[in-house]
């Protein structure tokens, strides 16, 4: 069965998927930019705040005000119904991953 | 906190269009450009605040990406808001003609009751027109890109089908058989055997009764010069098309075939005596009227057509 809506979902976002792999843990979102920074990843600053309140609409993620070393921290974290997406995006993610695969001469059963 | 910083995120507000709270929007951007300044331990150096905020974004662009996909009108709609303008727009623009030439008051938004008297007055008119068809079109397409509605507007396929290349016979026969009717009509004008003709035709014989008809010659004269007239302009219409096709040719031959019937029209106000009793010399002026508004007419509706075609392949970039 393919989910068609999700896999339009894919093709636009990658940064959705990475997201929500991430977010495992609670984090915020300057602490995202960074993580992914040290892996050598850059995401543009002010696309990832949207992002996150997009997913946050979608119920996929939820967040909470901290204060922490007095500083105020928007807190996400992935709610069960992020886990299922996510389980169903990295499906399709593997999917894609192996098609590209088999025109590489790759990984493709022969 | 900086006062840039602060002004930064009051224009990113402004441009803010979104359903959820603006503030707390404003909050975790603020917290950031924060995180980033205590990273690079810069305090309020004013120089290190500038270039996080030029990082971050223009705040025009930093609000777009909150109001994704929240648009007045919907992209796939702009077709639409361009064609349906330019019908309303001609329709607008022929009722108008129409008052011109008639010179009879009618009920044309926005003005209400409109008597178009002079063609400074139409031209004067023409701008407010075409902006209240584009403000009308986009605010009823505005109303359904917001109630989310997903409607299938229609489209003028008839109208906008392509053109159909008559044969190289057709087309010659046709313009030999204008040119016969406009050289006929206008040597009969010329020639002066109008009058002989009304002379016979007053007392036509049929058996031993005879029929009286009543023949102005005013009247045929008319008749003869808006025929002779009429197909004049297609004969030359049809010569250009000969060479270049194109819907503008055919609408300046509609405006041509409008100025004639105007010219006409206002010289029948001149001398509109028809030769008759005081009685039937009414009666035919206002036959006559009718005649000469139908003419109009056909030609507007052609005229109308032409110019939304026109419109179509310029504008909204039809293939027609």
């Amino acid at each position: 069965m393919v989910d068609l809506s999700l896999e339009t979902e894919m093709n636009r976002g990658f940064l959705q998927l990475l997201v929500l792999v991430m977010l495992e843990e609670p984090m915020y979102g300057y602490m995202i930019s960074k993580e992914l920074e040290n892996r050598d990843f850059s995401i543009e600053e002010n696309t990832l705040y949207p992002l996150l309140r997009r997913l946050e609409k979608k119920g996929l993620v939820r967040s909470e005000w901290r204060i922490e070393q007095d500083k105020p921290r928007k807190y996400y974290s992935i709610t069960s119904a992020g886990n299922e997406v996510k389980q169903k995006l990295l499906s399709i993610w593997t999917k894609q991953m192996n098609l590209i695969d088999t025109f590489r001469g790759g990984t493709a059963d022969e | 906190m900086s006062r840039q910083i602060e002004k930064y995120l009051s224009d990113v507000k402004h441009f803010l269009v979104t359903d959820e709270p603006k503030e707390d929007i404003l909050a975790e951007i603020r917290a950031h450009i924060q995180e980033r300044l205590d990273e690079e331990k810069a305090g309020d150096d004013e120089e290190t605040v500038k270039r996080i905020l030029e990082e971050y974004g223009d705040p025009q662009e930093v609000a777009a990406r909150y109001s994704e996909n929240k648009h007045i009108i919907a992209p796939h709609y702009r077709n639409h808001l361009f064609m349906y303008t330019g019908i309303v727009f001609a329709i607008h623009l022929g009722l108008y003609l129409l008052s011109l030439i008639v010179g009879r008051g009618m009920w044309v938004l926005p003005y209400g009751d409109v008597t178009v008297e002079n063609v400074f007055q139409l031209v004067s008119m023409i701008p407010q027109a075409f902006v209240f068809d584009f403000g009308l079109v986009a605010l009823i397409l505005y109303f359904i890109t917001q109630s989310g509605a997903k409607v299938r507007l229609g489209w003028p396929e008839a109208l906008l089908k392509k053109e159909k290349k008559a044969s190289l016979l057709a087309t010659i026969v046709g313009l030999v058989v204008q040119t016969v009717i406009v050289a006929g009509s206008f040597t009969i004008i010329q020639s002066g055997v109008l009058s002989s003709w009304v002379e016979r035709l007053s007392e036509w014989e049929v058996g031993s009764d005879s029929i009286y008809i009543v023949v102005s010659e005013p009247a045929m004269y008319y008749t003869l010069l808006i025929i002779g007239g009429l197909f004049a302009i297609n004969l030359v219409t049809g010569l250009i098309k000969l060479l270049e096709r194109s819907e503008l040719i055919n609408v300046i031959s509609g405006f041509a075939g409008l100025t004639f019937m105007w010219f006409v029209a206002s010289r029948l106000v001149v001398d509109a005596v028809f030769d008759v009793s005081e009685e039937l010399n009414a009666a035919i002026s206002i036959g006559f009227r009718a005649f000469l508004s139908l003419i109009a007419v056909v030609i507007i509706i052609d005229l109308i057509i032409h110019i939304i075609r026109y419109w179509a392949k310029k504008v909204v970039k039809e293939n027609l």
